[in-house]
């Protein structure tokens, strides 16, 4: 049973410091902190998102903003569908990123 | 331009405290939300400011409150940051949440997150509401039916490492994507109730290595976000903290006529309507502007003009200061407490008070 002020991974089992260094170095080989999020704010960038733009005039910039978060371990994968044929008044944007650092 | 990346990178997003009013008073709140905060922001102002924000280069708005589920404009918030091409999270204790509210949840955010501390009796404590997990996971269930993409966030504290995998295992089987860890930050009313409790740079590193067990483990089915700075990316992408110098930062422009979130990013609109930094409470002596006072645009342009350049210079400050420590140690630090309480240090030459003595409960285990 844990003491009062006991520490959550004392429960999971003693760790010499030379044997956490060690798993860290392991742990890092797989798992790599790029992007650091505050409380509150699930990353976004795990999200497939469905953007529905009604103003045209702000779909590019909106394509513009998206196709930037492309990076070496990030590809950004984007669908644009207009609707309104024949006369556009909006743009179904579907936004799929896949991380390949996690 | 040579863009400030920032900790979030290319994801600039705006986190919106749109209430403080909440049906539950979290001993680990980092604000004082509690059903007697009644304020809430002006909707209109709020468009109107993410419009602004939207233009600055903006591309992301995380809700949070209080609890979101009693601000009334909700449903149109929502919808006007959709409408703008915003992605969404909305968080939640989802105790609430019912099917009406998950179908608007569905239609209008892309994920939710709810907050979950533990096993049955260590959130209930926490949330100090003795059916607390049972309503949580009667709203996730509305959620789940409804499609909405959702996950949980956990508060790590000194105490309940041991948790986390029961815990990666509930979000498997409610059927979450997403599992965010974000230590406690012992401000708001958590400065108070769990002084002491914050986890050190030992539980973040053990934490850390259990993390990356449980990803290793769910691979594919859960994605586990661990929301602290590793000093070692830190070291190689200085960026990432904004400790880079104003002229590197700027390039030969004027740091007036660049984008706000080319600049600074996550920003926080709190339910005063003040723009602050980074994170809740952050020092008003860094405050960008006020939704509720006018000329909100004026007010961003000055801050690009003036408080800026102390602003990087706080993050310089950080910087220097977690590279610094032993370098035989341990390497994983919150970079967002650590700014938070940098910036009331500078601003007052004090630090948020913390008593040594902690009034944490042991978790059972």
């Amino acid at each position: 049973m844990a003491g009062k002020q006991s520490r959550g991974s004392s429960k999971l089992g003693a760790m010499s410091r030379e044997t956490l260094h060690r798993n860290i170095n392991a742990a890092r080989e797989s798992y790599q902190l790029e992007r650091w999020w505050k409380y509150g704010q699930p990353a976004i960038d795990r999200v497939s998102a469905v953007l529905n733009v009604t103003e045209i005039g702000v779909a590019g910039s909106i394509l513009d903003s998206i196709i930037k978060l492309q990076e070496e371990e990030r590809q950004i994968g984007v669908l644009v569908f207009p609707y309104g044929i024949p006369v556009v008044d909006g743009v179904r944007i579907e936004v799929n990123i896949d991380e390949a650092t996690h | 331009m040579a863009q400030i990346a920032g900790p979030t990178s290319g994801y600039r997003v705006v986190q919106i405290h749109p209430l403080l009013r909440c049906n539950l008073r979290c001993l680990h709140c980092y604000s004082t939300s509690s059903p007697e905060q009644l304020p809430a922001l002006s909707l209109e102002r709020l468009c109107c400011a993410l419009e602004l924000l939207r233009l600055e280069g903006f591309n992301g708005v995380g809700i949070s409150g209080g609890e979101p589920l009693l601000y009334t404009g909700l449903p149109r918030l929502l919808q006007h940051i959709r409408k703008l091409g915003m992605i969404v999270s909305v968080t939640t204790n989802a105790m609430l949440v019912n099917d009406a509210r998950a179908a608007m949840l569905r239609q209008g955010a892309n994920i939710v997150a709810v907050s979950v501390d533990g096993r049955p009796e260590s959130h209930n404590r926490l949330r100090a509401h003795p059916r607390a997990f049972a309503r949580m996971t009667e709203g996730v269930a509305c959620l789940k039916k409804s499609g909405v993409p959702f996950g949980f966030i956990f508060t790590l504290t000194l105490h309940n490492l041991d948790e986390l995998s029961w815990i990666a295992e509930f979000a498997v089987a409610q059927g979450a994507s997403l599992l965010q860890v974000h230590p406690l930050e012992e401000v708001g009313r958590a400065a108070g109730e769990l002084p002491g409790c914050a986890p050190d740079v030992l539980e973040l590193a053990r934490a850390f290595v259990e993390i990356a067990r449980l990803q290793k483990q769910y691979t594919g089915t859960l994605t586990i976000q661990y929301d602290v700075a590793d000093l070692d990316i830190l070291r190689t992408k200085p960026e990432r903290g904004y400790a880079v110098e104003p002229c590197t930062a700027c390039g030969t422009i004027e740091a007036a006529a660049v984008p706000l979130a080319d600049l600074i990013a996550p920003i926080i609109i709190e339910a005063d309507g003040a723009i602050v930094p980074l994170q809740y409470n952050f020092s008003r002596a860094y405050q960008l502007g006020n939704i509720n006072a006018a000329e909100l645009p004026e007010q961003l342009r000055a801050w690009k003009g003036t408080r800026f350049a102390q602003f990087l210079s706080l993050c310089r400050g950080v910087y220097d200061h977690l590279l610094q420590l032993d370098p035989a140690g341990y390497p994983f630090v919150n970079w967002y407490g650590e700014m938070l309480q940098a910036s009331h240090v500078a601003a007052h030459g004090i630090a948020n008070p913390r008593p040594a003595q902690s009034k944490c409960e042991p978790i059972s285990t």
